[in-house]
């Protein structure tokens, strides 16, 4: 294991093409970060269309890289402007923005790039610590657990969507294994739902189905919403080098909390359900609870941006366990890259122990590297970087549009892929509108095949008692564990917002 | 959506009776699931609505981040935190409405033209028409943005892919008559 592990950085290192891509998928991971509008989710769908048709590896770094990135320039709209890009960075704004405020900002960014980049490259030797640990317990998944984890997955993903929404996001995950069902019946060779439409007797175009369901409808919701992200002037920008290099001082000098909350980061990551999010108000609340001065959080202490910035970029690390070994991604941007993992040829199992160890360690190595490279970049250039934030959202619809309608045609070079598109960002849209959680779409449309197979080997193997096997029932019982804690969190009413996020009080 | 969802299903569950055993194995497997819970999804609509509207209007604001662990949280980020939470969403309001059927209009002209008339001539006209009449931008900027962009998307996807991108049904007929 440990000759694969190095080989793999050598070969990556080694080779100009996997770097050039990782240096292509840091510049746009943190472009995209920064630009209002596009998250990381949709980021990586409109980029399926690019790496399709190239090879396992260099396609796999290049998003891994482009999605790992993603948060460490997110962070620069929260503290310069206290408009948080996502999730995971509301968390870094109580102290970051207020630092800003007082005039420090540079060492608010220099402790938080640096803090990103460390947690993502700790994330990264968790995930490889972990890999010998759940070896066993990954091979001795037969395909009956297999059909189980496809639905586990779904219910994880569709609990990610909080309130009472649970059955919402069942049904939509289930859409999508309904979808995965059109094409040739791989037992009858009956075309289901495709009559003689010869374009679907392959099935669906993963490629198409996932434009149409994130980059679609979030254009149009975009295009409604308009504006850019601030409102504000770059004055809060200004700040020294000296005093962005003071920054990055702050994480050394605070390493005992960065360790602790990276760990804690990538073992949240790891829990598929508990959201991007939580890792960063988890490790917030932690370093409150542990300072000496707890009085000085909310009002810009350092170790408030170092805490959540370290545990969000460590998730990731985390999250890729049961991605690629369970199939279960952590988070809606796990599941659009576990698909675009698929669409590559790296299918999530037993076969990432044996068959594709080299692509688990060069995905790890990817992490580790696209992190260092991130924040070398990001530290001198986060200045014009910020500038972004200032862009008109409503100027970038039609260009994104453009490229998630070219990215569907091209990846088949068929144009009926075009009113696949339209119909499926009809649906897309309407989920949106009305709130619908539309990540477990992706899951039930990337698992739909795999555990149609694994149903039917489950079967043949040892008939409906495939239900009883020891593992097949612990499975069920998370399943149902968590749709009745989903059940029973919707009924209860809604607490205060840092309970909400996992910290107590 | 849950009725549209529930006719979805239902439709290709119903499709899919007619298939052989084998093949139908895996839609009902999954359909008849769904439309269960459809239904279930539906009565929860109901009654939900039905609250709302014991409630009357305005409903009840999402927990506003007051405090996270003890720490107080500046005023001005919590309304901020609060959409973040929220995301993506789209307002219920006739302006929203009209400005969603816009922008579907332009997304229907251009899939629709494309079909017509391909890539080469739509994507630039759609450019310029968007950025000049909805996202409001000024001529120069209408013109050479898209200019430079469908350039750089063609010789991306033309010369450094070697992807052809479809033509458009009519540009083809019309490039046939005129080649003979």
């Amino acid at each position: 294991m440990i000759e694969i592990m190095f080989s793999s950085l050598y070969a990556m290192l080694t080779s100009p093409s996997t770097m050039g891509l990782m240096l292509l998928a840091v510049f746009f991971g943190l472009i995209v970060g920064v630009t209002p509008g596009i998250g990381g989710r949709l980021s990586i769908a409109l980029a399926i269309p690019f790496v399709f048709g190239m090879e396992m590896i260099p396609g796999a770094v290049f998003l891994l890289t482009m999605h790992a990135v993603n948060g460490t320039s997110g962070q620069i709209s929260s503290i310069l402007f206290g408009v948080p890009g996502d999730g995971d960075d509301a968390a870094t704004t109580i102290d970051g923005y207020p630092m800003a405020k007082k005039g420090e900002a540079g060492r608010a960014l220099g402790a938080s790039i640096t803090a990103s980049g460390v947690g993502g490259i700790i994330g990264a030797i968790v995930f490889a610590i972990m890999i010998p640990v759940l070896e066993p317990i990954v091979l001795s998944f037969s395909p009956a657990e297999f059909f189980l984890l496809a639905v586990l997955g779904i219910t994880f993903i569709a609990f990610l969507a909080g309130g009472n929404q649970i059955f919402k996001g069942i049904i939509v995950g289930l859409f999508g294994m309904m979808l995965a069902t059109i094409g040739t019946d791989p037992y009858t060779a009956t075309p289901r739902f495709a009559g003689d439409m010869l374009f679907l007797w392959d099935g669906i175009s993963l490629v198409t189905a996932v434009l149409a369901m994130f980059a679609i409808p979030e254009m149009v919701a975009l295009a409604i919403k308009g504006g850019s992200i601030s409102a504000v002037s770059m004055e809060t920008a200004n700040f020294s080098y000296r005093q962005l290099f003071q920054g990055v001082l702050e994480v050394p000098r605070h390493w005992w909390l960065v360790l602790r909350t990276s760990i804690i980061g990538a073992i949240i990551g790891m829990v598929p359900g508990l959201g991007g999010s939580a890792a960063a108000w988890m490790c917030y609340g932690h370093a409150v609870q542990t300072s000496k001065h707890p009085e000085r959080f909310g009002k810009g202490a350092v170790e408030g941006v170092i805490a959540p910035e370290t545990a969000s970029n460590a998730k990731e690390g985390g999250s890729l366990l049961p991605t690629l070994f369970f199939g279960i991604p952590g988070s809606s941007g796990m599941a659009v890259l576990m698909g675009a993992f698929l669409i590559l040829g790296i299918q999530p199992g037993p076969a990432m122990l044996t068959t594709h160890l080299d692509v688990v360690w060069t995905l790890m190595w990817a992490l580790i590297v696209g992190n260092l490279i991130a924040v070398g970049f990001l530290l001198f250039i986060n200045r014009w970087v910020a500038m972004l934030t200032f862009v008109n959202a409503t100027m970038l619809v039609p260009f994104i549009l453009v490229l998630a309608v070219s990215g569907a045609y091209i990846n088949e070079g068929q144009w009926q892929n075009l009113v696949v598109l339209l119909v499926i960002s009809i649906v897309g849209y309407g989920l949106l509108r009305f709130n619908w959680p539309r990540a477990p779409f992706v899951i039930g449309l990337v698992l739909g095949r795999i555990s149609e197979e694994s149903l039917h080997k489950a079967l043949g193997l040892w008939g409906w008692q495939f239900f009883t096997r020891p593992l097949s029932l612990v499975l069920i019982g998370l399943i149902v564990a968590t749709i009745a804690f989903a059940i029973y969190r919707g009924r209860t009413p809604p607490p205060r917002y840092a309970e909400q996020m996992g910290v107590s009080s | 959506m849950t009725v549209l969802m529930l006719t979805i299903f239902t439709v290709m569950v119903a499709i899919s009776s007619q298939y052989p055993a084998g093949a139908r194995f895996m839609t009902f497997v999954v359909g008849f699931p769904a439309i269960a819970l459809c239904l279930l999804q539906l009565v929860l609509d109901v009654r939900d609505f039905r609250h709302e509207a014991a409630r009357g209007a305005g409903g009840e604001m999402a927990a506003v981040p007051a405090d996270v662990s003890g720490v107080p949280v500046d005023p001005s980020l919590q309304m901020q935190m609060q959409m973040n939470a929220a995301g993506l969403t789209v307002e219920h309001t006739p302006e929203a409405a009209r400005k969603e059927m816009i922008v579907w209009g332009y997304i229907f002209g251009l899939i629709g033209s494309i079909l017509l008339f391909g890539f080469y001539i739509t994507v630039p006209i759609f450019l310029v028409v968007f950025l000049r009449f909805y996202a409001k931008a000024r001529w120069p900027m209408a013109i050479l943005l898209p200019a430079a962009v469908s350039a750089f998307l063609y010789v991306m996807l033309g010369y450094v892919f070697r992807m052809t991108l479809h033509i458009g049904f009519v540009t083809e007929y019309l490039l046939d008559r005129i080649s003979g």
